[in-house]
Parts: structure tokens; C-alpha cells; sequence
């Protein structure tokens, strides 16, 4: 309920604040009158303490001015509707936030959505998905740790919650946790504010199977490695399953400790790489079938020869055809999904560009821009360029005459060359195809 | 024509999106205003266009809607004093989170983490995540792949700034939100002597109304003449 002194002030904040200011901090605030003066309720606590911080001066001496009799102004945190008998304290609003991790029960987090029947199978994935499925059929004993590695977006979270949910599936009362690297610490350290860590420590020392997902997040944060060390030993030792994930291979991660690093790699460690398009599109039709939604085969073909980088930017791209045909009232077609996706592809097509490649490519091998250019036929220097004129052939819409021009004014047949070489090379040579799939990644292609 | 103001009281010119001006963003506008319907399984939708196309009137918007039903609602202008990954962590997990300007907090790794994990707590909960940016996900600058990959699976929507040619239009629009009759004169005069872009057009307009309400004047191209010192000199 407003309160005339409320009005009087509220009248005078808006002639003082921008627009901005008030609309943020101000208009969210209810007023509750009470004897001694007025009682301002906050949405949360982050509008809360910023009131407290930056306006509270204000509207207390904004009070005292209009009101006959001294008035306090408090803030606290609640709603309008619930008014000041049920309002929370400030101190409550964490735990009223946060499922305590007692109270979490076996949900353990994980999406119902992620099975290995909603994911999408192809050659990049083949390996990952045969793993994972054995782990959620027997976890502890298969592969311990399980640890999937690849770019972001590519199924790994899928892949790994497809597991717990499996194992859960088979046995209902196991104990199965899905936790991102990021919460894990955010947790830990409230655990620790809370005198509440041998709680936590407890808490996941007590799982059937841990999930944890980027685990390169724990990189530089000691405290926790040293945590999960601890936990990921008693969990390994009493044959729990650890399944991880990361976006690179255990020994490129930085800045954790080196016996983690070997413990990750002490199972079996396997990557997914980017799916390719027959992949791409099955993964479209799926997600457009789990939203009702009859994908044409010419439009997800567009959409997969587009969109090359990773799932994430697939359903993106998705979501939003769907999305305009919803707007407009109009049939899914090739000529709706160019118009919805018309900016996203100008600002992918922006982004790589042959000069780009070449800098990207440059810089990966640790060599100059212009040893790609120049007339030098070393092995050093002419398989670095030939991957990059393979990467512009597949990422850009230059034609074999232009790429040529762009590497120092070679012939076309050189450029078809370097393709086909390049081609034959990722499929034989493990190295090759390392150093291909990490450029094509980091060119967002 | 009175020589009078149209209404005997100054209305608030606060964001909503009732004065948003939609020509040329309709759906984006649209997809904006029903954010918190959560169409997609992704708890994020992310508005990119140039300063002045209207970001930071969308979020405020959808803020105000948000608080008028009763949702939990933060509007977060990145950059701020105040404003840190800290207050932001302690957002629960069923709010809609407005996240204006995100390219002032781009490559500092504590805020990139700490919109990651919020992003995770609102996936897990009814939230949602609105951001605001000048370029889009793959283009802002992002440390975090893994960010901008997740904001690249919601909503993506680009807004286009007024074209030239609107910009009258959406003036006169604007200040009859406000209640105010603006001679196109004035429209026209305003236009040649400001930048041409609408943040900046509209907040002038607002404070040569707030003028005229003090002054008791009504608003001709004489009277802004005399405000020039007063509200253009920055421009």
C-alpha cells in the first residue's frame, strides 16, 4: 500500500533522478506505512542494497521534511502484496533463495530433457555417446573418470546429463549430481560463509555419481581444486562414477594442479568434435520435431550448410525461424528462414574473412602473415598455408581463383591442391586433424 | 489552436512500451514484451543494434511490466557504479534479469563468470536473462565461448536504429505520448540543428517540455531558439 508521505517523496525523486534512476531503483520500491515512519520494500536484495547505498540519504531527509512527526525510513526486502508481516529479512533471503544442499534431494540438477534419445548421433559424436551410455548403464565401473572434451556447444552437457539420467532411469534412488564448475565454487564459498563446508563436504562425498561440467573453470582457483580433489578421490575410491567435461584435452587446461590433471586422464578421455552436416541437419529436424514444428528438408538444409560452429548456434538459429513464422502468421520456407536469419549471417560472413584466416592461421602456427604469402616452400611454412587455404575454401564463398590471389598471386590448381591435400591429411594424420579442427573452431566456422 | 499545454500536468515520460516506437522492430518489440512467457527452453534473449536504436527503452520496458505484475525484476546497467558481479550473484533464480550495455563488462573474467553462473541458476529456474549490446554474441568481444555460445542458442534479435526518414514520425509519436502537440515546425527545426538519432532527440524533447511546463510557454520554434544555450550546447 502507498502512503501519502511515500507520494510526497516519490514526487519529489522523480524531479530529482533521470528517468533511468528512478525507473530502476525507485518505482520498484512499496511502501508500508508504520508509527515511527515508513518501511520501503525491495524486490531482492540487489535493489536493496543499492537503494541503501545510493538514495537512502535522500529519501530520509525527504521524509523528514514532509512528514509532521519524525519519520524513519527502513529497507527491507519483499512485496507489496505480501506486506510487512511476511516480508524477508535480509538474512533469511539466501536460504529462502537456495535450495539448501540437504534440501536438494535427488533431483541432483539434472534436465529431463537431456537422454540419449533426444540426442543426435553422427561420426563426431560416435565415441562420446557409446562411452557415456555404458556409464549410465554401469557407473563406477566402466569408465572412471569419464572424461568428454570439445568446443563449446557441442553436446557435451547432453551427453553427460544423458548419463545420469540413464542411471537414474535403471536405479531411482541413486544418488546422481549435475554441477557446473562455476556453481560448485559459488557453493563451496558459500559453504564457507556460512560455517556450513563439512555440510558441503559431506553432501558430495555422499554422491553415486558426480557430473561435474567445464571443469576449466577451476582453473587459478586453488581452494576449490583442493575441495574437489578430496571429493573426486573418496568418490573414485568407494567406485562412484566421475564424469567430466572440458572444452579442451586435460593436459591443455591451465592453472590447475598437475595431480588433478593426471587423475582427469586416469579413465578414458574422448572428444566430440564439431558435427559435420548430415549431423547438422539431423539435428535440426530433432529439435524442430521436439517443438512441434515440420522443418522442411530444403530449409534445414540451408540452415545446417550455414550455421557450422556448434549446436548452440543451430537451435539458436532455429528458435528464431520459428519464432518469425509465429510473428507473421506465415508458413516455414527457405525465403522466411533467409529473412530471419538475415542478420546473423551478414554478421557471420563479416566475421571470416580470408585476412582473418590467415591472421588466425598465423598466429596459431607462430609465424608471420606474410611467410603465407611468400614464395618459400619449406614443409614449416607450405603445410600452415595450405590448411589455410583449405579453411577459406570451406569458410568463405571465395572462388579457387580468388584464394589464390589473396596468398600471394597463386595459381587456382595450387588452391585445389592445398584442398584436397588437407582433406586426405585430417583423415590420416592425428596431428593434422587436431591443428584443422582447432583452427576451424577458433574462426567460429 | 490554445496558446495553452494540452494537459494541465507534465505526464512521465518514463520507459514503457507504450511510447517505444516500433516501426521496423515490431517483433522484436513483440519478442520483448512477452520474454517472460519463456517460448524458448533457453532462459536468455539478446538485443544488439547501435546506440540510440532503443536498448536501453526496451529493457526499462520490460522491467516496468515485470514489476507491475509482481514478477522480481533487475534492471542491471553494466558499468555503473555499484554495480558489480557480486549483486549480481545473489539474484534469485526466477528473476528477469534486464543486463543493459554488457560490452562495458566484456573481458573482465570475474563479471564473464559471474553472468555465466546466473545464466546456469536462472536456466535452473523460471528466470530469464535479457542482454543488451551494441554488436551480437559471436561479435562482442566475449572471453567466454561458452557465453557467447549460450546466448547465441536463445533469441538473437538485432534493432534497427530510426531510419531519417522516421525520425519525425517517431517525434511526433513520442510527444504525443506525452500529450503534447509539437508543430511540425518545431519537429523539423529540432531535427536539421541535433543529431540525427533518436536517443538524443527524445531527451531533449523531454527536457523542452519540462521547460515549457516551468515557463508556462507553449512550444514554437521561438522558444526552443531561446532554450539553445540552455539544452544544446553539448550538441
Amino acid at each position: 500500500m502507498s502512503t501519502a508521505l511515500w507520494k510526497l517523496c516519490l514526487s519529489r525523486l522523480e524531479d530529482d533522478l533521470s528517468a533511468q534512476q528512478f525507473n530502476t531503483w525507485i518505482r520498484p520500491l512499496h511502501a508500508v506505512e508504520h508509527a515511527n515512519g515508513l518501511t520501503l520494500l525491495a524486490p531482492n536484495r540487489f535493489v536493496r542494497d543499492f537503494v541503501r547505498k545510493e538514495y537512502l540519504g535522500l529519501i530520509s531527509s525527504l521524509a523528514k521534511n514532509f512528514s509532521p512527526k519524525p519519520a524513519a525510513v527502513r529497507l527491507d526486502i519483499g512485496s507489496e502484496q505480501a506486506g510487512s508481516a511476511t516480508s524477508v529479512t535480509a538474512d533469511q533471503q539466501p536460504a529462502a533463495r537456495h535450495k539448501s544442499l540437504g534440501a536438494l534431494g535427488f533431483e541432483g540438477r539434472l534436465n529431463p530433457a537431456f537422454t540419449f534419445e533426444t540426442h543426435v548421433e553422427g561420426k563426431s559424436n560416435q565415441l562420446a555417446r557409446a562411452a557415456a551410455s555404458q556409464v549410465g548403464e554401469n557407473p563406477g565401473q566402466a569408465y572412471n573418470p569419464l572424461f568428454l572434451y570439445g568446443g563449446v556447444g557441442l553436446g557435451k552437457t547432453h551427453l553427460m546429463q544423458a548419463a545420469g539420467n540413464l542411471t537414474r532411469q535403471l536405479k531411482p534412488d541413486a544418488k546422481v549430481l549435475y554441477v557446473h564448475s562455476e556453481r560448485f565454487v559459488a557453493d563451496m564459498v558459500k559453504a564457507l560463509q556460512h560455517n556450513a563446508i563439512n555440510e558441503f563436504k559431506r553432501f558430495y562425498r555422499s554422491l553415486d555419481a558426480l557430473l561435474i561440467d567445464d571443469i576449466q573453470f577451476f582453473s587459478g582457483k586453488e581452494h576449490s581444486q583442493e575441495e574437489f580433489f578430496h571429493t573426486f578421490n573418496t568418490l573414485l575410491e568407494g567406485q562412484r562414477q566421475v564424469v567430466i567435461t572440458s572444452d579442451r584435452f586435460p593436459r591443455e587446461i591451465s592453472g590447475v594442479q598437475e595431480r588433478l590433471i593426471s587423475r582427469f586422464g586416469s579413465g578414458l578421455t574422448v572428444p566430440i568434435d564439431p558435427p559435420e552436416l548430415e549431423t547438422r541437419m539431423a539435428i535440426l529436424k530433432n529439435k524442430a520435431q521436439q517443438k512441434g514444428v515440420d522443418l522442411p528438408e530444403d530449409v534445414c538444409f540451408f540452415v545446417a550448410k550455414q550455421i557450422r560452429s556448434n549446436v548452440r548456434e543451430l537451435e539458436g538459429a532455429l528458435h528464431r525461424i520459428i519464432a518469425s513464422a509465429n510473428f507473421t502468421g506465415r508458413t516455414i520456407n527457405i525465403e522466411l528462414a533467409r529473412e530471419a536469419l538475415r542478420d546473423l549471417l551478414v554478421y557471420q560472413e563479416r566475421q571470416i574473412t580470408i585476412q582473418n584466416i590467415q591472421k588466425v592461421v598465423a598466429e596459431y602456427f607462430k609465424m608471420r602473415v606474410s611467410d603465407l604469402h611468400s614464395k618459400r616452400r619449406n614443409r614449416q611454412i607450405t603445410r600452415p598455408r595450405q590448411i589455410a587455404m583449405a579453411l577459406a575454401k570451406e569458410l568463405t564463398t571465395m572462388s579457387l581463383p580468388e584464394i589464390g590471389d589473396a596468398f600471394g598471386g597463386r595459381d587456382h590448381t595450387t588452391v585445389l591442391h592445398a584442398q584436397r591435400k588437407i582433406a586426405e591429411l585430417v583423415k590420416t594424420d592425428p596431428k593434422i586433424s587436431e591443428d584443422y579442427q582447432n583452427l576451424y573452431r577458433l574462426l567460429g566456422g | 489552436m490554445t496558446g495553452q499545454l494540452n494537459l494541465p500536468l507534465r505526464l512521465s515520460d518514463s520507459a514503457s512500451f507504450d511510447n517505444f516506437y516500433p516501426i521496423g522492430n515490431e517483433e522484436v518489440v513483440e519478442v520483448v514484451r512477452s520474454v517472460t512467457k519463456r517460448t524458448t527452453d533457453k532462459p536468455s534473449l539478446f538485443i544488439h543494434g547501435p546506440p540510440g536504436s532503443g536498448k536501453s527503452h526496451l529493457l526499462q520496458a520490460l522491467s516496468r511490466l515485470t514489476i507491475e505484475a509482481h514478477g522480481l525484476n533487475v534492471y542491471v546497467p553494466a558499468g555503473a557504479s555499484g554495480v558489480s558481479p557480486d549483486l549480481v550473484s545473489q539474484l534469485n533464480a526466477d528473476t528477469v534479469v534486464c543486463l543493459d550495455d554488457l560490452e562495458l563488462i566484456v573481458g573482465d573474467r570475474e563479471w564473464e563468470e559471474g553472468i555465466l553462473e546466473l545464466y546456469e541458476r536462472l536456466n535452473g529456474g523460471d528466470g530469464v536473462l535479457i542482454v543488451s549490446a551494441k554488436q551480437p554474441p559471436s561479435l562482442v568481444g566475449l572471453d567466454l565461448a561458452d557465453l557467447a555460445t549460450r546466448f547465441a542458442a536463445g533469441g538473437v534479435y538485432s534493432l534497427k536504429p530510426l531510419a531519417e526518414l522516421d525520425l519525425p514520425q517517431a517525434m511526433r509519436f513520442r510527444a504525443g505520448m506525452r500529450g503534447l502537440d509539437l508543430p511540425d515546425s518545431v519537429i523539423q527545426y529540432l531535427i536539421r540543428r541535433l543529431p540525427r538519432n533518436s536517443s538524443v532527440l527524445f531527451s531533449l524533447l523531454d527536457r523542452i517540455d519540462k521547460a515549457a511546463f516551468s515557463r508556462q510557454r507553449r512550444i514554437t520554434v521561438p522558444f526552443v531558439k531561446e532554450l539553445e544555450k540552455e539544452l544544446f550546447s553539448e550538441y
